[in-house]
């Protein structure tokens, strides 16, 4: 196999998938009853809906009350059975369909936030695995590949937003240099980092580390162990501070940095019972 | 202890090969065109847009007069109290300053998610607008409003 496939295509163990679907779907009902919560209420104004272009293609109308109510019902029961693992491939399409259709109505009303690609990435390739349990540590390509793209897409969140500043903003230096952070204090900023709007130096200094982040953020796919978790820590916390300070959680993409962990580990560790029995010896 | 590998087919490899390449190739002209109607594989100009050190900062602010009370009174642009986030507002000002009708159902939403509260009678949307000088804001705000509405005559 070529080093391409060999990146693409990782044999991991097929439990990790099992517990990043845990994750992910649980996170997908907490998206769809709190973060993104607002298809029902958009169910009112239905003047407002702006469709996207794939609920265009698809002749997708304003969501009715009704329609919304039924999505949800439908997004939480595939959920909660994709999540138990039962039935992976009709549970997680099931899942996946419903909650594309319900961010194509939360997001079509205006405005369309970038915090959802990886944890939608992630819905779609998850069914692609078929079976996968808690004590499963057969190696797997298919389970690596649906990871993989969940880590792509997860850095790609960061490192092509920095082509579109260059595409917005004519070049990165104008971005750096300019008044970014500062329009978001005054805009949306928490008394934690108000008092920073008298030093624009400082903003200034913090959109050049910003950038530079953004630029590095491949790397955390080709690093591992000790640096990987600490690249995996450092977003964390940088993600802490953007909620703390401007109230932006990115919370569906914070929840897909642990495609990258090694998390049937952590499982075996914390629940001895989970881990796979070594084979008899002599066997 | 690791376990055995799964053997994967040609075809399965290809399919998720030609997958990634094609998400990724959307992904790339979604970046280059600068659009987010291609959600989710569209731009990702999340705070991407360069600002002037010597620009304006502008902010949305939502008002309802309420019966029975003479001064407007600021509501929160959220999805727990309109039903909306100020970036739908954003996105629609200039549909909002051409027809002001369009602010009848933040009143009714309003009315829905608050039914202790008293009936709306007006809204009015404003921008406010702040000043910088090299990166500081200077004076007082100004206010260009946006849109008023007397509920029920739209």
């Amino acid at each position: 196999m070529n080093p391409v496939l060999r990146f693409l295509l990782p044999a991991v163990p097929l439990a990790r998938v099992a517990c990043f679907r845990v994750i992910v779907y649980a996170f997908v009902l907490v998206d769809v009853w709190t973060l993104s919560n607002d298809v029902l209420r958009h169910s009112l104004i239905p003047a407002v809906y702006s469709p996207l272009l794939l609920p265009r293609l698809l002749g997708i109308p304003p969501v009715t009350q009704a329609g919304a109510i039924a999505l949800l019902v439908i997004v939480t029961v595939s959920s909660l059975v994709a999540m138990t693992g039962r039935l992976p491939r009709t549970s997680g399409w099931i899942a996946a369909g419903s909650f594309w259709c319900w961010m194509f109505y939360s997001q079509g009303y205006g405005y369309v936030a970038h915090d959802h690609m990886a944890l939608m990435i992630a819905v779609v390739v998850l069914p692609t695995v078929g079976a996968a349990g808690f004590r499963d540590d057969r190696l797997s390509r298919a389970a690596g590949w649906a990871l993989r793209c969940v880590q792509i897409a997860v850095v790609l969140t960061y490192f092509f937003s920095v082509w579109s500043k260059w595409v917005r903003s004519g070049n990165l230096a104008n971005w750096a240099n300019g008044a970014v952070f500062v329009w978001a204090i005054m805009r949306r900023g928490s008394w934690i980092i108000s008092w920073t709007l008298a030093f624009p130096w400082l903003l200034i200094v913090a959109q050049w580390c910003l950038l530079v982040v953004e630029i590095l953020s491949p790397v955390a796919l080709f690093l591992r162990d000790r640096w990987l978790y600490l690249t995996v820590g450092f977003f964390m916390l940088f993600h802490l501070a953007t909620f703390l300070s401007l109230g932006i959680s990115f919370l569906p993409t914070v929840i897909c940095w642990a495609a990258f962990l090694p998390l049937e580990r952590v499982l075996w560790k914390a629940r001895p019972g989970l881990a796979p029995q070594p084979a008899a010896s002599g066997s | 202890m690791r376990g055995m590998t799964v053997p994967m087919n040609r075809i399965s490899v290809g399919w998720r090969v030609g997958a990634a390449a094609l998400a990724f190739g959307i992904l790339c002209g979604g970046q280059a065109l600068d659009t987010n109607d291609w959600f989710p594989l569209g731009s990702l100009s999340q705070y991407s847009a360069a600002r002037d050190l010597d620009a304006t900062v502008s902010r949305t602010v939502l008002e309802m007069r309420f019966e029975g009370e003479e001064e407007f009174r600021a509501v929160g642009i959220s999805h727990g109290n309109v039903g909306i986030v100020p970036g739908d507002l954003d996105s629609h000002l200039g549909e909002l300053r051409r027809d002001p009708s369009l602010l009848e159902p933040l009143a009714r939403n309003y009315a829905k998610l608050h039914p202790d509260s008293p009936p709306v009678e007006e809204v009015r949307l404003t921008r406010r607008v702040h000043q910088l000088e090299n990166g500081r804001a200077v004076g007082e705000p100004t206010f260009d409003e946006v849109a008023e509405l007397k509920v029920g005559a739209a």
